[in-house]
């Protein structure tokens, strides 16, 4: 490889003045004019709301992302991607998508009513600092005297929703079979946990991550939750 | 620590997010619309840039700053682009040969232009996108390469190859560096 003598600063002033320069010949956004088809408008809007609604548990969740989960928009371009992998669960799809693996629900799930959990069993030490419930989605953050937190959530499924895990710092994924659910387990090279299962007939999803649990534990949490219709 | 669902955290930056996308939407579609040329796969590019932009919004300073507009037309385009990739049978067709056949729209004019920042509007896009994510946007290279699904060695080694371009275009020309 040959010395590079232009410098960062250099480099950054021609960027800008290139930036500036590509975007003289572009019109401003005020300036653009296009109706969205109403499917756009409906994923568009669920995207705004699903992001306005988790800030309460942003502060949980400052510590190294080693699996990355998100509920997002679903977009047919997504499940064009990897069809190989596809329909390994009833009802769910789930396809590679870049580095990440998409589930995408393919049922009826619009009228399930999202059931009340309670989990009847959690580590010593953990308490329940956070408790989130919507019309379709869940989420309670238990968290230790260390620091140490565990979250276990739920979400409705529709058709226009994705759910992304990326598998950056994975190191094991195993499918499970766990009480009659369709399940994955994640590993990463931190010690980070992540199981995730799905109703089949609700088109919930449900996952508990954990930043210092093992296995035994998660499972245990799994294995004693309750669900009230 | 796992993190579920937390793409944006604080609600001052999930509003500001929304905003956002309120903002720039229809430029976005514009800009994924000129390359698809097919409305519901310039509306999935959309939707494509969002969850990326998510993922960087820290990254975002201002709402209304040329350099937010800038690095919003370089997701929307990339998305587009990838998109256009996967729906032809032969998906390795690069940006390029995209870009060569297609109305490039904005590529800017290079009078009044310095010697470095028109030798980098004349690089191949992909390599000029790595150099605005990396010296225009601030985007370091493992972010980089997280957002273009690559590695944070392939992005350097790419950079570096820009950079070894842009310095012998302006050699060529006698630019002193």
């Amino acid at each position: 490889m040959s010395e590079i003598i232009i410098t960062d600063r250099a480099l950054e002033s021609a960027a800008a003045e290139y930036r500036e320069a590509m975007l003289a010949e572009l019109p401003m956004p005020s300036e653009c004019e296009h109706e969205f088809s109403a499917e756009y408008v409906k994923k568009r809007d669920e995207l705004i709301r699903r992001t306005h609604r988790r800030s309460t548990i942003g502060r949980y969740m400052r510590n190294v992302a080693a699996i990355f989960i998100a509920v997002i928009l679903g977009s047919g371009a997504f499940l064009g991607v990897n069809g190989e992998a596809r329909a390994d669960f009833l009802a769910w799809a789930r396809s590679l998508y870049e580095n990440s693996i998409i589930y995408r629900y393919s049922g009826e799930s619009e009228s399930a009513p999202l059931p009340y959990c309670e989990l009847t069993w959690v580590p010593e030490d953990y308490e329940l600092v956070i408790d989130d419930r919507y019309e379709d989605s869940l989420t309670m953050v238990y968290r230790n005297a260390n620091g140490d937190s565990f979250i276990f959530s739920c979400e409705r499924m529709t058709e226009y929703s994705l759910m992304q895990i990326e598998l950056t710092d994975v190191h094991t994924s195993t499918k499970l079979e766990l009480n009659a659910y369709d399940a994955e387990l994640f590993e990463s090279d931190d010690g980070s946990l992540a199981l995730l299962w799905m109703d089949n007939e609700s088109g919930f999803i449900y996952m508990i991550n954990a930043n210092a649990l093992d296995e035994t534990d998660v499972i245990h949490i799994f294995d004693d939750i309750k669900y009230t219709k | 620590m796992l993190v579920c669902v937390a793409l944006i955290e604080g609600a001052r930056h999930k509003l500001r997010f929304g905003m956002l996308i309120l903002r720039y939407e229809k430029l976005m579609f514009r800009i994924a619309n000129s390359i698809l040329n097919n409305e519901k796969d310039a509306e999935d590019a959309l939707q494509e840039a969002f969850l990326s932009i998510a993922k960087n919004f820290s990254k975002i300073s201002e709402l209304d700053d040329n350099k937010t507009r800038a690095y919003i037309v370089t997701v929307v385009e990339r998305k587009a682009i990838n998109i256009y990739n996967r729906k032809k049978a032969h998906p390795s067709v690069s940006y390029e040969d995209y870009f060569e056949a297609a109305d490039p729209g904005f590529s800017p004019d290079h009078h009044g232009l310095s010697p470095l920042a028109a030798a980098l509007s004349r690089l191949p896009r992909e390599q000029r996108e790595l150099i605005m994510l990396k010296y225009d946007c601030g985007f370091t290279s493992k972010e980089i390469a997280k957002m273009l699904d690559s590695t944070d060695g392939a992005v350097r080694q790419k950079l570096h190859k820009a950079k070894e371009k842009l310095q012998k275009e302006l050699e060529k020309e006698g630019v002193e560096v």
